[in-house]
This record gives structure tokens, sequence and C-alpha cells, in this order.
């Protein structure tokens, strides 16, 4: 569920000659995701580095187990969350990806728990 | 983490957030000589409209960023140059009230201690988040709200996936759809909801917006060229998928946005954009007493201000979409004039012998790009039949993973008569989002169950916690 779809395709990097501005991305690294590694580079996000490599499903919610990845992308809808470092409810598409992080899909959640946060 | 220390920050005017209008403001606030924080979410600034790649991003041609390139690039060089302006980004306003000198904002800065910014006049300028409407499937990975994909592709630069489809409402599917062609996606159709006959009734009204109008025909040329159709009355109204969306449902619409029988049309896609509009972030004005307006033709109540941006509480001024949806057009000369009349009215600043023609100037182009907006919003505003889109199964409220179903047999079985009585007794809104996304639909919903106005039946939002923080936060 939380792997990608699709593998052996290239990946889904917006680059040259689609890219107007001939934005250089930072510096690339790998950071883990479920156990697996995930390519990022840096100045991305960890949706956007999930997104990239195909993954859309970044946590499973609380009561159906229902997948869930990126909705809103700037912050608001909670939706995105996974567990950084052990930390809980960080928003992938707000949480730079760095190298070496551990990332794990988050399962449940999604409302104002004991938990949250550090 | 429990350290009890809380910085505190004193200014004349603290802005939240840093988009087109709390930059405008800022702009203003300096050049009449008073200290302003400006206060931002956002690891940089510019907001929705001027949201700027990561740092670690170098563009070769940065003037092809952006259709307006030099505007927001002069905000943000004000901003720094300014020695009477402090830019905080990764800080998140999360509560605010009112003393007996001034107001009191108090912060969450991750990594990083807490902070109280304390100010004599407050100008809220937070903005707004995409509407989306629920139909089956919404919820499956891979179906998102077209502002994140526009956010995916235009500064993280990447594609949601790899067969795209948009549907939604309003001018702002077009720039996503351009974007996405020009950056190379197979973007399979664009499906507005709004017919043509519907939208070009006020289409004599419109000519007060002709270089937006412009604009959009710009928008519909990169989509002609890269042969990306472009349809009206239609919508993606089913979603289905194992684990994420693999195919959509797009069904021709009568005017009241209800499907046309046996209309339905099934695409392979893998992302899917919608957008039906903006809901403005009212959760600040809300806390800090001000008065809000439901409009019934943008369906979202907005903050009361009059013509200097003062909302109903005196020393709160309010700018940008929190007071109508109206995009950078009117945020800007918003935000100017809420930026020129909060420091006007600070004791310490001395009137300049130019700012009433100033404040009349901004002023006057603020109306006229409302009237534009006005326009737009009536053109492309929510059609009842969406609420027939989803059906007893669907997740409204997605953080508490509440069906219609359960909202519908609540409000008759309880006899529930407003939007908190909803929300007690579903969970709808209880999540981390606070309601944000499903509010307005919840609002819809219950006004037509229960046959009462959408203006009378109340929202959710009037937390004193505005944005979810980790608990240690409070403790300090
Ligand atoms: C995802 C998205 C993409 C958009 N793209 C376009 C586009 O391409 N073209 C277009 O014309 N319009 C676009 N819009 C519409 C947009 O709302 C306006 O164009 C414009 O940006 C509004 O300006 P503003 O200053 O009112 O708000 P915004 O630009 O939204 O700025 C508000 C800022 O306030 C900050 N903020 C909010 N609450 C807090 C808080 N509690 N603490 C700290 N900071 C806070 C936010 O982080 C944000 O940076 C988009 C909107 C969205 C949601």
């Amino acid at each position: 569920m939380f792997h990608a779809h699709g593998t052996k395709m290239k990946d889904l990097r917006i680059r040259p000659p689609f890219e107007a501005a001939e934005i250089e991305r930072g510096e690339p690294f790998e950071f883990n995701f479920a156990g697996q590694p995930v390519t990022a580079y840096l100045g991305e996000t960890i949706g956007t580095a999930l997104t990239a490599a195909g993954i859309t499903t970044f946590r499973v919610t609380r009561q159906g187990g229902r997948p869930r990845g990126i909705f809103c992308g700037i912050g608001i809808c909670f939706d995105c969350l996974v567990v950084v470092e052990g930390r809980l409810n960080q928003r992938a598409c707000l949480t730079p990806a760095r190298p070496g992080l551990e990332v794990q899909p988050q399962a449940g959640a999604g409302h104002l728990e004991p938990e949250f946060g550090d | 983490m429990l350290t009890p220390e809380v910085e505190i920050f004193e200014v004349d005017i603290a802005i939240v957030g840093a988009g087109p209008a709390g930059l405008a403001a800022a702009r203003e606030v300096s050049a009449a000589g008073a200290t302003a924080a400006l206060l931002d979410s956002y690891s940089r600034p510019g907001g929705q409209y001027f949201k700027q790649p990561p740092r670690a991003f170098r563009a070769k041609q940065p003037g092809r960023l952006h259709h307006d390139y030099l505007l927001p690039q002069t905000l943000f060089g004000v901003v720094a140059e300014s020695p009477r302006l402090t830019l905080l980004t990764d800080t998140t306003v999360w509560t605010a009230y009112a003393g007996p000198e001034g107001f009191s904002l108090h912060c969450y800065r991750p990594d990083q201690g807490g902070l109280e910014v304390r100010a004599k006049k407050v100008i809220l300028a937070p903005g707004a988040h995409d509407r989306a409407l629920p139909f089956p499937g919404w919820d499956l990975p891979g179906v998102m709200t077209a502002g994140a994909i526009q956010t995916l592709a235009k500064s993280q630069r990447v594609l949601p996936g790899r067969k795209i489809v948009l549907s939604g409402s309003g001018p702002f599917l077009l720039p996503v759809a351009a974007l996405l062609a020009e950056s190379g996606a197979n973007l399979v159709g664009v499906f507005e909801a709004a017919r043509p006959r519907d939208i070009f009734r006020y289409s004599a009204s419109a000519w007060a917006g002709r270089a937006k109008l412009g604009e959009g025909a710009g928008y519909l040329r990169v989509l002609r060229h890269f042969g990306v159709p472009y349809k009206f009355g239609r919508a993606v109204v089913r979603a289905e998928g194992r684990e994420r969306v693999e195919r959509v449902s797009v069904a021709r619409l009568n005017s009241d946005w209800s499907i046309v029988p046996d209309s339905l049309e099934t695409l392979e896609a893998d992302a899917v954009g919608v957008g039906y509009g903006f809901s403005p972030s009212l959760d600040l004005s809300q806390l800090l007493g001000c008065e809000h307006r439901y409009d019934p033709v943008q369906a979202a109540s907005f903050a009361v201000h009059d013509p200097r941006q003062q909302s109903t509480r005196p020393g709160v001024f309010v700018a940008g979409e929190i007071c109508g949806i109206g995009g950078s057009a009117v945020a800007l000369p918003q935000g100017a004039v809420a930026g020129l009349a909060a420091a006007l009215d600070l004791s310490r600043v001395p009137a300049r012998p130019d700012d009433t023609a100033r404040l009349a100037k901004y002023q006057a182009e603020a109306r006229q790009a409302q009237a534009f907006a006005g326009t737009l919003n009536r053109m492309f505003a929510l059609q009842p039949g969406w609420q027939t889109w989803a059906t007893p199964e669907t997740i409204i409220c997605r953080c508490e993973e509440v069906t219609l179903g359960r909202v519908r047999t609540a409000i008759s079985e309880f006899d529930l008569k407003n939007v908190k009585a909803v929300k007690l007794t579903t969970r709808c809104g209880m999540g981390l989002c606070q309601g944000r996304v499903c509010g307005p639909l919840v609002i819809a919903y219950t006004a037509s169950l229960t046959g009462r106005d959408p203006a009378v039946i109340g929202s959710f939002t009037n937390r004193p916690i505005v944005r979810p923080i980790p608990l240690g936060e409070l403790a300090r």
C-alpha cells in the first residue's frame, strides 16, 4: 500500500524541456519511507519526494483504515500525516525532506489526541 | 520542550499572513513610519499567489516563474530592507486576544521557543484555501485540490500523476491547467461545472476586468495548443480505484449542477484536481470577535469591514480573501488600505500630505477589482445540485470519517437545527483540520436538510486554539 504504483518508470519531476524557468534542484539524497529508500532533492518536501516516486498513500485512517495522501497540499487539511523520526502528525506536504530521515506512514490520528506533536 | 520561556516582541502593528494582502499592508506601514511584524506559517513569504520555490531550488530564468514576476520581488525587497519591518516565517499564530494596551498574538515556531507578539493594531490577511465538493471516492489518494496540484507543480516542480483530470468551477482551473500542460503533463481533460449560457449572462459586467480576461484567454490558448479538452457543464462525480484513484466518471450537469441521467463517461486517471472556489480562513477574525456576514453568492461568510478595512472590532483590520474571494487583484489594494489606515490610527504616526489621496487611490483600485471579482463569483457560483453527487456512504468529514448518511440521519433523528449541533452529534469538523474542509459542506447540507437559511445556521469554528499545535506549547 505504501509503495509506488508502476515501478521502473521515470519519476514525476518536471525536467527540461518542460522547465521554462530552468530550475535546478538542490542536492539529491535519500530518506526512508516505510522502510524503503526514497530519493529527494534539497528543497523538496516529504510529500513531493513521495509523489515523485509514485507513492500516493501516506497513512491509513483510524476507523476505516482508508488510504490517504496529499489532499490540500498547503497544510490546511491534515490528510497527509506521517511519522517523522518518531514525531506523529507531521504534514508531509510542508515538512522538508532531509537526508536519512526515518519516515513512517501514520496509522490513525487525524484528530486532536494527547500524543499530538512532540 | 517544556521550557516556560516565551519571547515577547512588541511592535506597532502585527500583520498575520505574508501573502499579497499582508505584503502590501507591510509596505504601507513601513512607508508611514510605523513598525510591523509580518507573521506567516510558511518558510517563505508570498502566500498562495506569490508562492516561491524552495530556497534550495535555483531558477536560471526566474522571470518565467510568475507571469507577474517583478511585483512580488519588489514587495519581498521592501520587507527585507525596511528597518521597521520584521518578517517572521515558520511562525503560526495559534491564538490572539485583546488586552487593555492592545493585542497579543501567540505564535508557535517549530524547533524554537514560543513567541508572543504584542501590537497596538492587528491586520488579518490569512487568505483562503481550496473548496472541494464531495463525491464517491473523493477521499481516495490521487484525488486532491486543484491548489495542491498547482503547489506541487509550480513551486515543487513535480507532477501529481501520469494521467491528470481537473474538475471544478471558476477561473482558477485555467492557470492550473495551463501550468500542467506547459510542464509536459498528460492532462486528459478540464471540466468546468458551469455552463456557458449561465456564465455569459453576466458578461456585460465583465468588461471591468478586461486585463484579467486577457490573462484567461492566454491560458485557453495554451490548452488549445496542447490539445487539452476544456469542457463546460461537466464535473467529475465519482472516483474509483483500489488504494488510489484509477478512473473517474465525468457527468454532464444540468444548470443546477444535478447530473443529467445516463450522461456518465469513464476516464482513466491517476490524479484528479478538484476546486470549486475558495474558503476564507476566518478563525482569527472570529476569535477576535469581528462580525462576519454570509454571502449567498459565494456560499461563505466573510469579515465585515468599513472602507478603511477596519473590522467591526476596533483596531482589527482585515484584508484579502477573508473579506470576499477576489484574488491578488483585490488583496493587494485592500492590504495597502489596511496598512495605511492602521498606521494612521497610531497616535505617534504623523500624517503625510498625500495620505488622503493615497488611501483614496487604493480604495478605488480595490473597489474596481472587487466589482470584477463579484462578476466572476456570480458566473461560477455553486449550484445546489452538487449535493446530489455524494451517496450516503460518501465521507463528508475526512478527518473524523463521518458519512453523509450519518449527517442526514443525525439531523432528522435529533431534529438538529444548526451546524454546531451537527458537529457535536456527528463529530463532523472535530478533527485536526478543524472543519476547514467539511465546514462549507456541512453548512450547505444542514441548510437544505432543515430548510433553513445558511446565513442563520452558524458555523463550526470559534475555537480558542485556531491551529493545532503540540501540547507542550500550551504548558508554556
Ligand atoms: C493553493 C492555492 C493556490 C492559488 N493560486 C492562485 C493563482 O495561481 N492565481 C490566483 O490569481 N490566485 C490563486 N489563489 C487564490 C489566492 O487566494 C489569492 O490569489 C491570493 O493569494 C490571496 O491573497 P491573500 O493575501 O488574501 O492570502 P494568501 O495569499 O493566501 O496569504 C495568506 C497567508 O497567511 C498565512 N496564514 C494564515 N493563517 C495564519 C496563521 N494563523 N498564522 C500565520 N500565518 C498564517 C498563510 O500561511 C499564507 O501565507 C490560490 C489559492 C490557493 C489556496
